[in-house]
C-alpha cells in the first residue's frame, strides 16, 4: 500500500473535491442548528456519554446478557473473534440457505471485514442498498466518509454511471436519479433471499438491534428477505431501551442536524408466528476484530464512539483531504484512532501524526471521546517513527530546559546563527529537519535579544 | 486603570520560549499592559519550555523534564501566572498536572500552579477588569483569528475582541474564525501539504475580510499565518493581542 | 469462537483497562412544551409529512387519495375504532385491499403482489412532539408494508396519542408483543447526491398525517 504522504500528495495534486468540504461543512452547520435548537443536548451528551462508559466498564456482562436475549427472541448469536471467522459463518449460513442474492444496509463493520468480496467469491450477488453505497458499489470505488459515501461525486458523475452500468437514458435531476435508484433496488429487494445490516446499537436487555436510516433500505433489508443477519462491532451496545431513548436524541442531531432520522427502527428477533411479513431468521454475528486489544489498550475510550460522522465534519483536515487518502474503511478524526488501533499502529502510524490536534473533533463528539488525547497516547508508542534528527533535536531541547543557564546561553547563541543567517528579520530556506517549514511559507529569524536578557538589562 | 492598582500586586511572568526567542516585543508588550493595569509584573528567570511541543510529539519522558521544570519555577513564586499564549497555558493548566499526576512529589504542584495560571487575556478581561486606554491605530481594521487551545480548552474566544472593542478597534468578524490555521507545531513539518493547505484556506478568509491586521493570542499561530502572508506579498499585518493593544507604549 | 472463550477475552482486556471513569448524570430534565401538539404539527410538517386536522372522523375520507383505476391498498386491521366505516370509505374511493402476509414458502409470489399496492394505512401507537415522529409497533393484523413499500403512507393519529419526546414514547409501546417497532419521521429521503434533498428513496414517498381531534 502507498504511504500515507504519497496519498495526500496525490489527494491535494488530483484536485481533492470541493463537494468534500462543501458537504462536511453543511452537516456541520446544521449540527449546530440542531443543537442550538435542542436545549437539552449538552445534558444529553453527558448521560450519552456515561451509558456508553458505562456499557464498556462492564462489556463481557452486558454481552452475555444480549446474546441470551437474542436467543429467547428466536434469533441466533454469532460470536467471531475475527473477520475470518465472521465471514465464514455469514457465506456458511448462506450457502445452508441456497441464498444467491443478498441486498445490504451500509454497515461500517462489514466492509471493515471486507465480506462484500468473501460473498461475491461464493458465487453470492451482493447488493448494496443506500444510495450513495450503490453508486459506490457501481462505481468500484470505496466511500469517502461514513454516513454519507458519496461526497466526492457530483450529479453529472451518477448520472454518467447510472446511464453507463444500468442502461438508462441519461439525466442528471437528482429526482430522477432518485427513482432510477428506487426502481432498480426495489426489485432486488424482492427476490433476495438474504438482507444484511450492520447495527447502530444493540440493546443487550432484550437482544434487540436498533438500525437508523434515511431512505428505508434498513426497515426493507431486514423485512423482505427471509433471512436477516445484523453484524456488530462487540462495542455497539446499550443496556436498555431508555439508555437506547439518550442515544437517538444525539445521534442524528450530531450526524446530519436532524431530530430524528426518517426511520429508527428496532428489531428483536424474528417475526412472531401471527406477524405478516418479516424474516424468518435472524442472526446476530458479534465480532471482535482487535476491539478486545484496544479495550485493553490506553486508548480504549474510542470504543465509546457511535459512528455519527460529527468528527469528520467538523475537521479541518478531512474537510481538506476528503476520505480517500486516509486508506482506510475508517477516515477522519475516529479513523485515526481506530484504524491504528484495530489494525496496528506500525502500519498505521502516520494517521495519528496527521493532526493539528486543533480539537474541533472533540468539541463535536456526541459522547465526548476525547480524541486529541488519543492521538497524543498513539504517538507515544510510535516516536520510533519519528525523524531522528527531530527526536534528537527535541531531546536536547528538553535537556537543556532543565538547565536554565545553559538554556539562555543556548538561546543568545541561536540569536547570533539567526541574525547571519536571515534576511530582513526572517529567514527564507531552512535546511535539514525544518524544510518542510520553509518549502511553504518564511520563518522569522531569531531576535537580536531575547526577552530574559531584555529583561535583566530593563534594570527593575 | 484595573484592579492590580489598588495593590500593585504581583503577577508572574510566563514569557514562553517562542515569544523569548523569536518574538520578544510580545513579551514587552505584556509586561507594559500588565504594569498599565496596576500590577508589577515578575519574571522568574529560569523558565524555560513549557513542554508542549514534546507533549504533543508524544515524547512523554521529555514533555515530563520539561513540565518539571517549568512547574518548580512558577511554585517558588506567588500570585497569579499570566502567559500570553494560549497553547502554552493550555499546557501548564491542563496537561502539565496530567503528565504529573503519577509523581508523587509533583502532582500537587503542579495542581497548584494550574490553579494559579491563566491566558493573558482571560486575565485581563476576567480578573483584572482591565480597560486599555485609548491609543493610536485605531484607524486600521482588525479580525481575530481563534487560536484552537485558547479557544477549546480555555475557553478563549470573547476577550480578546473585547478588549479590541473597548480600545476602539475597528474589528470585523473573521469567516471560519474558529477554524486550525494548520501550524499544529510539528504537524506543519510532518503533514506539510495539509498544513499548507489549510493555512491557503485561512488566509484567503483573512485577506477576504477586508482587515488590515490579524490578531491573535497565540505566537505559533501568527508566525506561520505570518510567514504565509508574506510568502504571498499580502499588506495584511499580524498582530499578537499584546501588541496591538499596547501600541507604541510598550 | 466458543462464547465463553470469546467472553473471556474481553473480560481480560477488562482487567487492565484504562477506562475514564464512569461519572455524569443518568437523568435530565424532561423535555416539555406548552402545546406539544402545535409543536407536533409544526415538526411533522418541517419534515415534508402533510398533517391534516379533523374533528369528525367523517371528514378522514376526504384525505384519502383517490385511487387512479383500481388501485390496491394495504391498510392495518382494526383502523375503523378510529375512524368507522373507513374500510368500506377505502373500497368506495377505489381501493382494493390486499392481503399483506408473506408466507414462508411463497414469498415470491407474494412480494410481487404486495409490491403493487401504493397506499398503505395505519394507526399509530405513539407520536413524538419534539420531532413530529410516528412510533409504529408492528404485529398480527398490522404489516411493516403497510408504511414501507407504498408510495403513499396514510397515519391515523388520535391528538391524545401524542407525548413530548422520545424518552416519554418508550413508555407507549408493547414492546414484548411485538418483532418490530419503528419510528417514522416524515417520508423516506436523502441527501447522498450534493447534498440536496430527495424523497421516496425506499419508502414511502408522501406521509400524511390525519390528527384526530
Amino acid at each position: 500500500m502507498t504511504s500515507f504522504r504519497d496519498r495526500v500528495r496525490d489527494a491535494f495534486d488530483e484536485g481533492v473535491p470541493v463537494a468534500i468540504d462543501r458537504g462536511a461543512r453543511g452537516h456541520y452547520e446544521k449540527r449546530v442548528q440542531a443543537t442550538a435548537a435542542f436545549p437539552q443536548m449538552e445534558q444529553m451528551r453527558d448521560r450519552a456519554r456515561r451509558i456508553r462508559a458505562d456499557v464498556i466498564a462492564h462489556l463481557d456482562e452486558h454481552l452475555a446478557t444480549f446474546a441470551a436475549a437474542v436467543e429467547a427472541h428466536g434469533g441466533t448469536a454469532f460470536f467471531a473473534a475475527d473477520a475470518a471467522e465472521a465471514n465464514e459463518y455469514i457465506v456458511g449460513l448462506a450457502r445452508t440457505e441456497g441464498v444467491s442474492r443478498a441486498v445490504k444496509v451500509k454497515s461500517m463493520v462489514t466492509e471493515e471485514i471486507e465480506l462484500n468480496p468473501v460473498l461475491e467469491a461464493a458465487g453470492i450477488e451482493v447488493v448494496e442498498t443506500d444510495l450513495g453505497e450503490f453508486i459506490v458499489q457501481l462505481a468500484g470505488e470505496k466511500p469517502s466518509h461514513i454516513i454519507a459515501p458519496v461526497l466526492h461525486k457530483d450529479r453529472y458523475d451518477v448520472a454518467e454511471l447510472f446511464a453507463e452500468k444500468l442502461g438508462v437514458e441519461y439525466s442528471d435531476d437528482p429526482s430522477q436519479l432518485n427513482d432510477i435508484a428506487r426502481t432498480h433496488l426495489r426489485e432486488k429487494f424482492l427476490t433476495a433471499e438474504m438482507g444484511i445490516s450492520g447495527v447502530n446499537f444493540a440493546v443487550a436487555e432484550d437482544g434487540s438491534v436498533v438500525l437508523v436510516t434515511n431512505e428505508g433500505n434498513g426497515r426493507l433489508c431486514t423485512t423482505a428477505p427471509r433471512i436477516h443477519v445484523a453484524v456488530m462491532g462487540m462495542e455497539r451496545l446499550v443496556r436498555d431501551r431508555h439508555d437506547l431513548a439518550v442515544m437517538l436524541e444525539v445521534l442524528a442531531r450530531s450526524a446530519t442536524g436532524q431530530g430524528l432520522s426518517a426511520y429508527s427502527n428496532v428489531v428483536s428477533g424474528p417475526r412472531r408466528p401471527a406477524e405478516p411479513d418479516g424474516p424468518d431468521q435472524f442472526h446476530v454475528v458479534i465480532v471482535d476484530n482487535g476491539r478486545s486489544a484496544t479495550l485493553g489498550s490506553a486508548v480504549a475510550e474510542i470504543l465509546y464512539c457511535i459512528r455519527c460522522g460529527a468528527c469528520l465534519n467538523a475537521c479541518p483536515v478531512y474537510r481538506h483531504l476528503g476520505g480517500h487518502a486516509y486508506g482506510s474503511v475508517y477516515p477522519g478524526p475516529i479513523g485515526k484512532v481506530i484504524t491504528p488501533s484495530l489494525f496496528g499502529l506500525e502500519e498505521w502510524h502516520e494517521l495519528p501524526a496527521a493532526s493539528s490536534l486543533c480539537g474541533a473533533c472533540k468539541e463535536v463528539c456526541p459522547v465526548r471521546i476525547d480524541i486529541p488525547k488519543l492521538l497524543v497516547e498513539l504517538r507515544r508508542q510510535s516516536t520510533d517513527e519519528m525523524q531522528p534528527s527531530i527526536r534528537r533535536g527535541l531531546a536536547v531541547f528538553a535537556w537543556l530546559s532543565t538547565k536554565p543557564r545553559l538554556y539562555r546561553l543556548a538561546t543568545r547563541v541561536a540569536a547570533l546563527f539567526g541574525r547571519m543567517w536571515s534576511r530582513d528579520g526572517w529567514l527564507r530556506r531552512i535546511p535539514f529537519a525544518l524544510r518542510g517549514w520553509t518549502g511553504e511559507r518564511d520563518l522569522p529569524a531569531p531576535a537580536k535579544q531575547t526577552f530574559s536578557d531584555w529583561w535583566r538589562n530593563r534594570g527593575t | 486603570m484595573g484592579r492590580g492598582s489598588l495593590v500593585g500586586m504581583p503577577v508572574q511572568l510566563f514569557v514562553t520560549c517562542l515569544v523569548n526567542s523569536l518574538f520578544p516585543d510580545v513579551g514587552k508588550a505584556t509586561v507594559s499592559l500588565l504594569e498599565d493595569a496596576g500590577y508589577e509584573v515578575q519574571f522568574p528567570l529560569d523558565q524555560t519550555c513549557c513542554g508542549q511541543p514534546a507533549y504533543n510529539g508524544g515524547f512523554e519522558g521529555e514533555a515530563r523534564a520539561q513540565a518539571r521544570q517549568t512547574v518548580d519555577v512558577l511554585d517558588a513564586t506567588e500570585g497569579p501566572i499570566v502567559i500570553p499564549s494560549g497553547s502554552c497555558a493550555a499546557m501548564v493548566i491542563d496537561h502539565a498536572p496530567e503528565l504529573l499526576w503519577c509523581d508523587a512529589e509533583y502532582r500537587e504542584k503542579a495542581e497548584r500552579v494550574a490553579k494559579r495560571t491563566r491566558e493573558l487575556t482571560q486575565f485581563l478581561v476576567e480578573d483584572a477588569g482591565f480597560e486599555v486606554p485609548a491609543g493610536d491605530c485605531r484607524g486600521c481594521t482588525t479580525t481575530y483569528h481563534a487560536s484552537c487551545h485558547a479557544l477549546r480548552w480555555l475557553g478563549v474566544r470573547e476577550q480578546p475582541k473585547q478588549l479590541l472593542d473597548s480600545a476602539g478597534f475597528t474589528r470585523v468578524e473573521l469567516e471560519g474564525e474558529d477554524e486550525c490555521c494548520g501550524f499544529g507545531g510539528l504537524f506543519s513539518i510532518k503533514a506539510p501539504e495539509i498544513s499548507a493547505a489549510m493555512m491557503s484556506t485561512k488566509i484567503d478568509r483573512i485577506e477576504a475580510s477586508g482587515a488590515d491586521v490579524v490578531v491573535g493570542v497565540d505566537v505559533s499561530c501568527l508566525m506561520h499565518l505570518g510567514g504565509g502572508l508574506r510568502r504571498r506579498d499580502s499588506c495584511v499585518a499580524v498582530k499578537h493581542i499584546a501588541e496591538i493593544l499596547a501600541g507604541d507604549r510598550a | 469462537m466458543e462464547r465463553d472463550q470469546f467472553l473471556g477475552r474481553v473480560k481480560a482486556a477488562l482487567r487492565g483497562a484504562q477506562l475514564p471513569d464512569v461519572e455524569g448524570p443518568v437523568d435530565s430534565p424532561p423535555v416539555t412544551f406548552e402545546d406539544p401538539v402545535e409543536r407536533f404539527v409544526e415538526m411533522a410538517t418541517s419534515v415534508n409529512a402533510d398533517v391534516v386536522r379533523i374533528r369528525s372522523t367523517a371528514d378522514a375520507v376526504d384525505h384519502i387519495p383517490a385511487s387512479a383505476g383500481r388501485g390496491r391498498s394495504i391498510a392495518w386491521d382494526g383502523l375503523d375504532d378510529y375512524v368507522p366505516g373507513i374500510y368500506d370509505s377505502l373500497a368506495a374511493a377505489g381501493w382494493e385491499r390486499a392481503d399483506a402476509t408473506v408466507g414462508a414458502g411463497s414469498w415470491r409470489v407474494d412480494h410481487q403482489r404486495i409490491g403493487t399496492a401504493t397506499l398503505g394505512v395505519t394507526a399509530v401507537d405513539v407520536a413524538i412532539a419534539a420531532t413530529g415522529s410516528l412510533v409504529l409497533a408492528h404485529g398480527a393484523g398490522r404489516p411493516r408494508s403497510a408504511s414501507l413499500t407504498v408510495e403513499h403512507h396514510v397515519a391515523l393519529l388520535p391528538v391524545t396519542r401524542i407525548v413530548n419526546s422520545l424518552e416519554a414514547a418508550v413508555a407507549h409501546v408493547d414492546w414484548e408483543g411485538t418483532s418490530n417497532v419503528v419510528a417514522i419521521t416524515g417520508p423516506s429521503r436523502t441527501g447522498d447526491i450534493e447534498s440536496i434533498l430527495t424523497l421516496g428513496v425506499h419508502g414511502p414517498r408522501h406521509l400524511t398525517i390525519v390528527l384526530i381531534d
